[in-house]
């Protein structure tokens, strides 16, 4: 399978990363997006919610049963979801290298 | 914040019925942390037009993608089909009368009285036969009863 079909949106992909840390309630997943992208992604529950019937339909979530709190459902990262996290990680790593190889990340064009 | 949960709760309605069954409580219970968080009157209600931003973009997105599943199951593209079938029919069956009235693309009073004629005939015939028809395979008034109870 190709790349671009493979690769995460990039809600799911926050959505991942905040929950490779511990299992959380969809508050607390929006929070920690939020922190992780410096404020940039801010998710409501209509968009959360979206992303995460999608993450458990690839099984790349599951919900977390294991906690005390009955009024909040919490979710957990998957194996299969920390290997499409991995896999995204490396990607991003890959694309990184190659912007700081080639100069791209500079304050203006500068060609030649 | 009663009002606006109330507010919440009803817009959750609008989304697909399996999906609010399974996701209606946590995301009540999301925006209610969301609100709680905000400790000034400003933010809550700046935080209220996100969440109706929000809201609004999620409903579309979950209906189009729940409709396009519809169609996209075996069973239900034969619907689709019957459906489209009888609007064709319907169509083919209006072009001769439009002919016997005597119309004229050219003559727009006329154009305009045929497209208000096809407007009253989509809203009182064609949408309540469609609507029949779903209602076959799918119990509205039972649909309306279900509680938005998490699984």
């Amino acid at each position: 399978m190709n790349r671009q079909q493979n690769q995460l949106p990039q809600v799911a992909f926050s959505i991942l990363l905040a929950l490779s840390l511990k299992p959380r309630h969809g508050y607390e997943i929006i929070k920690q997006v939020e922190e992780d992208s410096r404020g940039k992604v801010r998710l409501g529950p209509g968009a959360l919610y979206t992303s995460i019937k999608q993450l458990h339909q690839q099984e790349l979530i599951a919900e977390n049963t294991d906690h005390t709190d009955t009024r909040r459902r919490y979710y957990k990262l998957t194996n299969k979801g920390l290997r499409a996290l991995n896999e995204d990680v490396e990607y991003y790593e890959n694309v990184l290298e190659l912007a700081r190889q080639r100069r791209v990340i500079m304050s203006e064009v500068t060609y030649g | 914040m009663g009002k606006l949960t109330a507010f919440y709760r009803l817009s959750l309605l609008l989304y697909p019925a399996d999906f609010r069954r399974r996701y209606g409580e946590p995301m009540l219970q999301t925006m209610a942390d969301m609100m709680a968080d905000e400790p000034t009157l400003l933010g809550k209600i700046r935080l209220g037009l996100r969440l109706c931003i929000d809201a609004q973009q999620s409903i579309v997105k979950e209906n189009v993608t729940h409709k396009g599943d519809f169609i996209m199951q075996t069973q239900n593209k034969f619907i689709v089909a019957g459906f489209l079938l009888v609007v064709a029919l319907i169509g083919s069956a209006l072009l001769p009368l439009i002919r016997r009235i005597g119309m004229d693309w050219r003559d727009v009073g006329g154009m305009l009285r045929v497209l208000v004629l096809l407007g009253f005939l989509i809203a009182f015939i064609i949408v309540p036969a469609c609507l029949a028809l779903v209602s076959l395979f799918v119990n509205p008034l039972q649909l309306l009863r279900k509680k938005t109870v998490a699984k």
